[in-house]
């Protein structure tokens, strides 16, 4: 019974981590109809940004903040020179070259620059763990937690009840009616890469001190969140939420109670499944995809 | 003016007729493929600087065969099998190397070695699994000990030594990790220990608090890992320690490297492994390699610096005592039929191409280093 318990403790907590690496895929997705290979990268640049920043002895709370708008500001950049030039109304396959390209200049960058050593980064919360109950939960993890489900929300009621956020959400339905009605369509598709590329880097800043920064630490976190993603429908926040709880929840107790081995298939056997019986993955809008 | 048109003709002549002694002061193309990008970047860039001082005293002593500068060629595996390959394929077709050094990680390796089978010389330096020699390659030789050499070591002082009663094992799943496992099996018939949980992740798992608790409630004396990749086995000991870590740990050999423990933070601390080098109480050949190093990358060389330094050592050794850099079939009987001094003692290769390293330490983690525990010569 102990074990069950801490089993869906462990899965609970972990799918909220792979929450927050997901809804910036989800939101760039959802709006720009871009797959944003290059979602890794941001993740890393989030972390090295708070390696550099704490290097430079801000606390590691300050640094969580900073980083986010260090990502957001390379964010910015790349979407003015390349994302806005070369992607929009152009179809999914050239934004799978090149946010892919765009990863792999990034990752080589941070090689070059930095190097390629895996380094640690620290935290308060350091290696600690609270005992509730007599479960464990890591402090990390359970901050990683909190703000995630905080993001979440902030986004969700950002992008239902503000004027910008709705207007997100009528460019992602429609972009030209949008153009049509007077919204400033490249400015919020601006921002929309700059929202989803951001949450990468402040979940990359955020799982850095449990897996240290190095350059190709996006890698597996993404290959999890596009699952997420996939799983709760491509767009939706809510989406996102669910299907990081139901991997989460489904690796972990897969991990403790089946087989490890195949623990990295589950995630894709569920995707497979739920596009079988609902195409547009569990909370997916159909609409989203009406041109 | 016509003896001078017979001059030049001469000189023509002689030029046309000696083209291959001008070609014998060409340098020796040796490729050397390291993941310089990747998860285990890291080894790359160590062993890379072991690479660049065997060239540096090979060349700085005047070359091989006859006054031939050594020159070495990197492309980088990536840390993938077929990144491992492509570079293999490169170096070999357009690079036109007359040796290749490739092998960080037991899986690529075997990728690897599959291309230079009966193609070129191949040297091995760091990749451990049975499997890669075990495939009857003429020319393909390892530096490195392999896994049940240095398991079936460790493995009896895990056992006999430390006597836990009962072990849970995680390892990714990988070559390397098959090769220790097996023989982990064999060593534990007929001792008094237990192998109670056995769990293998795949390469692209991001989080182990599950596996621990898993294990956890196994409740073993001992936890065993197995895993070659740094950034990940810091990663893993962080979540055990926050799990309350384990009476007695244990990490695979060969594979605990100061890109582990450094950001490990302290979660390694009293880890025990064993490794066919330790840079502490170094004397002889090894204080000079150590020092020499040291003096050029400002860094302690490790076991991959050690390895690949060995390898290009070896390589320019053989093809000078050979008197050949293309005839592989001699430069292999070379090496099988001669003992090589490297800075860790006297190496000689068996009839797989397998060295057997003359000692191996059992090595406790301690802070950001391994400390000796116990050395063994090994037989």
């Amino acid at each position: 019974m102990d074990l069950l318990v801490q089993t869906i403790i462990n899965g609970l907590i972990l799918g909220s981590g792979y929450a927050l690496v997901a809804v910036g895929l989800t939101i760039i997705f959802g709006t720009l109809h871009i797959v944003n290979f290059a979602h890794g990268a941001f993740f890393a640049l989030g972390a090295y940004a708070v390696l550099q920043l704490e290097n430079a002895g801000i606390p590691y709370l300050l640094c969580i903040p900073l980083a986010v708008i260090v990502v957001a500001i390379i964010g910015f950049v790349l979407e003015l020179t390349i994302v806005q030039r070369a992607l929009y109304d152009r179809g999914e396959h050239g934004s799978i070259i090149i946010t892919f390209a765009l990863s792999q200049a990034i990752v080589a960058a941070i090689v070059l620059v930095i190097g390629p050593d895996p380094l640690p980064v620290k935290s308060p919360f350091g290696q600690t763990a609270i005992s509730v109950f007599g479960f464990f939960i890591s402090a990390q993890r359970l901050f990683i937690a909190g703000t995630s489900i905080a993001v979440l929300m902030g986004f969700s009621l950002w992008l239902r009840y503000s004027i910008k956020g709705q207007q997100i959400l009528a460019i992602s339905q429609n972009p030209k009616g949008a153009l049509y009605s007077g919204i400033n369509v490249p400015r919020l598709r601006a921002l929309s890469f700059l929202l989803g590329v951001s949450a990468a880097g402040l979940a990359g800043g955020l799982i850095a001190p449990l897996i240290s920064a190095f350059p190709t630490m996006g890698d597996a976190n993404v290959i999890v969140a596009f699952t997420v993603v996939i799983l709760g429908g491509l767009g939706s926040i809510g989406g996102a939420l669910l299907g990081a709880l139901v991997i989460g929840l489904a690796n972990s107790m897969f991990e403790t109670y089946v087989s490890v081995s195949w623990t990295p298939a589950l995630g894709w056997i569920l995707v497979i499944f739920v596009l079988l019986f609902w195409p547009q993955g569990l909370l997916g809008r159909p609409e989203l995809n009406r041109h | 003016m016509k003896f001078g048109m017979k001059v030049a003709a001469t000189v023509l002549v002689s030029a046309l007729l000696s083209g291959t002694a001008a070609f014998a002061q060409d340098p020796v193309k040796i490729g050397v493929v390291l993941p310089l990008t990747g998860p285990t970047a890291g080894y790359g860039k160590d062993g890379k600087m072991g690479a660049e001082l065997a060239l540096e005293e090979i060349n700085g002593a005047g070359g091989i065969l006859g006054g031939r500068k050594i020159e070495l060629m990197y492309d980088d595996e990536k840390g993938t099998p077929q990144d491992g390959v492509a570079a293999v394929q490169k170096l070999m077709t357009q690079g036109r190397v007359k040796a290749v050094i490739a092998g960080m990680n037991s899986s690529i390796t075997l990728a690897e070695s599959a291309i230079t089978k009966n193609k070129v010389l191949h040297v091995n330096p760091g990749a451990q699994a049975d499997a890669i020699t075990e495939q009857g390659s003429p020319w393909l030789f390892q530096v490195n000990n392999t896994a049940s050499t240095n398991s079936t070591i460790f493995h009896k002082y895990l056992i006999g030594t430390l006597k836990p009663k009962t072990i849970a094992y995680m390892g990714e799943n990988t070559e390397f990790n098959k090769a220790v496992l097996e023989n982990l099996k064999r060593s534990l018939e007929g001792s008094g220990t237990k192998l109670v949980e056995v769990a293998n992740y795949d390469a692209s798992t991001t989080d182990f608090t599950s596996i621990v608790t898993r294990l956890k409630a196994a409740n073993p004396q001992m936890l065993y890992v197995v895993d070659a990749y740094p950034a990940r086995t810091a990663q893993i000991w962080k979540q055990i320690r926050q799990q309350g870590g384990f009476p007695m740990e244990a990490h695979s050999t060969g594979t605990v490297q100061a890109s582990a423990i450094v950001p490990a933070e302290g979660a390694m601390e009293g880890v025990v492994t064993g490794d066919i080098f330790i840079a502490e109480g170094a004397t002889g050949e090894m204080a000079d390699f150590i020092k020499k190093f040291q003096a050029k990358n400002n860094v302690d060389p490790n076991k991959v610096s050690l390895v690949v330094y060995e390898a290009v050592k070896l390589i320019a050794a053989a093809m000078d005592k050979a008197g050949t850099d293309s005839n592989y079939d001699l430069i292999s009987k070379t090496i099988r039929d001669n003992v090589w001094k490297t800075p860790r003692g006297s190496l000689a290769f068996d009839a797989k191409g397998r060295a057997k390293a003359p000692y191996f330490y059992i090595q406790v983690v301690k802070g950001k280093d391994v400390a000796l525990r116990e050395s063994f010569e090994v037989k």
